[in-house]
């Protein structure tokens, strides 16, 4: 395959993977509900609202089908689905850039990624985005209120009690340290608190300054493999200050 | 939102970032850009016990800051394009035996050098021989009142006729030496402490600092600490009568722009970090103290006891972590405590990357203290 300059080598592999599962591609059905769109270089992206509310309904993009575009709108879409058109406007591409971003490839710059950025791929995108801002806030004006909107945990996730999401990650946290050579009693997950959040416990076996490394690398993986945005911490330390108290 | 105030002479309600667009320029190319402004300490130890402080939560594996590892990493700072490094964090900074060296040779190297305080081991000949190197220093004192500020500061009440006298003495330096140095006192507020915004302001004006600055108290993510952010909207009349003691030389400013946010933040990434990056006094190099406790280990960079700063920056690690800040993988809402240093920065740059505005034109002369961000 011949390398597309457009698309820099961290995303090569997840456009292409997406170009061939488009799942938002096509014009908006009929429809009686709300529909903003936005035209620019011969694309369209278009969000059917929901009701009277500005939550994102259906979302859909035309674009020429093997164009890198075309794997970020989708994503962006995907996004869209669910999520009010403020969260799609204010953070949808960077959703996307996320999706398509494979860890192990170098960055496409050596400092701050984000999606102006991110290479040619991403301008029209940030155009259509940038429209779609203008209509939403010709339609409902502009918001002085402050976006909340986060993915909660999957339905599946939260109906589980503290055993059961134990029993969901212990066996992907044995499968990271099969994969990375990493010995059973390295480290311990010891608690997974009222926030979801869990909490490790190293033994020596791991030098201090690998373990920040290796608890972003895991976290990285459990969330890959569960599909849940897992948070990873290490148990907390007290004040060393003796005159101090808390 | 911009987060900038008018363009007033000294800005302490605000961000000066956008008076430095060269460095917005080169992050928004994707460029590995130097911090603007780094918060550090150097020492995790205090001699004080403060009701409010954010330290008793930044716990972190202890290592000792000496002299040759101050010095070296005051050179790289100067090397890699650090325009101001400010002494607060997490530790009392004068009681380290390099606090005097450390400001004076930063200073030397053309670095801005600032310094928060409780004040207390500072007597005149230290201060005259480090006031020079400084472009400000700010005392915190949360008490007007001798009884009160024992309560609140955790230390006898003596030590509040000493805190209050050398206030006095570094004006009196400031003065009789012609110093540029601006001096401040600072009160971080917890709303219990209603009782003493009125004593302290008065204080403020008998013993004539540059400022007084009221701010906010920070609580983690857990609320710690027990702030009720509820609570300081029934102080806003004894707030702004504090301001109203103001005068020509004597400025009482409110941080009403953290106040009304009642702890909440407005964005959802930390574009921040990489523009003002904070340090522990163990020389944990982590992008934020609320990052400090051994808890947020996945965080953690690197510790300039061990390793030049010159390199901790350029290494891949570093903007792994500012990486992570900036994506999905993060939400400030909910991941954060209340009201963190590099808040107003991240205001602005999360309002500049939405496209909620255009960098504006910066014009006029620039503000004080530009180099703290």
């Amino acid at each position: 395959m011949i390398p597309n300059p457009d698309i820099p080598e961290a995303f090569a592999g997840p456009v292409s993977d997406r170009l061939q599962h488009l799942v938002h591609y096509g014009p908006v059905p009929e429809t009686d509900a709300t529909v903003i769109s936005a035209e620019a270089d011969g694309m369209r992206l278009s969000l059917v609202l929901d009701g009277e509310n500005e939550t994102v309904a259906d979302a859909r993009f035309t674009a020429p089908a093997d164009a890198p575009e075309a794997a970020i709108l989708d994503l962006l879409c995907a996004h869209a689905i669910g999520a009010p058109v403020r969260e799609v406007i204010e953070h949808g591409l960077i959703f996307a850039l996320q999706a398509l971003r494979a860890p192990e490839a170098p960055s496409p710059v050596a400092g701050i990624l984000t999606p102006r950025n991110a290479g040619a791929c991403f301008k029209t995108p940030l155009r259509l985005i940038a429209a779609i801002r203008r209509e939403t806030e010709a339609r409902f004006g502009r918001h002085k209120d402050t976006n909340f909107f986060d993915r909660p945990y999957s339905e599946t996730w939260s109906k589980l009690d503290k055993i059961g999401k134990r029993d969901l990650v212990l066996p992907h946290i044995d499968g990271f340290k099969a994969a990375n050579g990493i010995s059973d009693d390295a480290f311990e997950l010891v608690e997974i608190d009222q926030y979801d959040r869990l909490f490790l416990v190293f033994t020596d076996e791991i030098p201090v300054w690998d373990k920040p490394v290796l608890l972003m690398k895991l976290e990285r993986w459990l969330r890959k493999q569960t599909g849940e945005r897992i948070e990873l911490f290490t148990e907390v330390v007290k004040d060393a200050n003796r005159i101090r108290r808390l | 939102m911009t987060g900038m105030t008018d363009h007033v002479e000294l800005i302490l309600d605000g961000t000066k970032i956008a008076w430095h667009q060269d460095r917005i320029d080169a992050w928004e190319r994707g460029e590995r850009i130097a911090p603007i402004t780094i918060d550090m300490s150097l020492t995790r130890a205090c001699n004080f016990a403060c009701h409010f402080c954010y330290a008793m939560l930044q716990e972190n594996e202890r290592k000792v800051i000496d002299k040759k590892a101050i010095f070296e990493f005051l050179e790289d700072c100067a090397e890699i394009g650090v325009k101001g490094i400010s002494l607060v964090s997490d530790g009392e900074s004068t009681i380290s035996p390099v606090f005097v060296d450390a400001c004076k040779y930063g200073h030397e190297l053309g670095l801005s050098m600032a310094v928060g305080t409780n004040g207390f081991v500072l007597n005149r000949r230290k201060l005259e021989e480090v006031l020079p190197s400084l472009t400000y220093l700010r005392v915190n004192i949360s008490a007007g009142e001798r009884k009160r500020y024992a309560e609140i500061m955790g230390v006898k009440e003596h030590w509040f006729d000493r805190v209050a006298e050398n206030i006095k003495a570094m004006g009196e330096i400031k003065r009789e030496q012609n110093l540029d140095v601006t001096i401040g006192m600072q009160m971080v507020l917890m709303p219990e402490y209603h009782d003493q915004i009125m004593p302290l302001a008065r204080l403020g004006k008998e013993l004539r600092p540059d400022y007084l600055v009221i701010k906010h108290c920070s609580d983690d993510e857990d609320g710690s600490l027990g702030v009720d952010y509820s609570g300081y909207a029934s102080l806003y009349d004894t707030l702004h009568e504090a301001e109203a003691l103001s005068d020509d030389t004597y400025q009482v400013t409110v941080k009403w722009s953290k106040i009304d946010t009642e702890g909440t933040r407005s964005y959802q990434r930390c574009y921040g970090a990489p523009f003002m990056l904070q340090m522990s006094g163990s020389g944990l190099v982590a992008p934020c103290g609320m990052l400090f406790n051994e808890r947020y280990k996945k965080f953690h960079i690197g510790n300039i006891t061990e390793e030049r700063f010159r390199d901790i920056f350029y290494s891949d690690r570093y903007w792994e972590v500012m990486n992570y800040l900036a994506s999905p993988d993060f939400n400030a809402q909910k991941m954060c405590g209340s009201l963190c240093l590099q808040h107003k920065v991240n205001e602005f740059l999360d309002g500049y990357q939405k496209g909620d505005f255009e960098l504006p034109e910066m014009k006029g002369e620039a503000p004080m203290h530009l180099n703290f961000i």
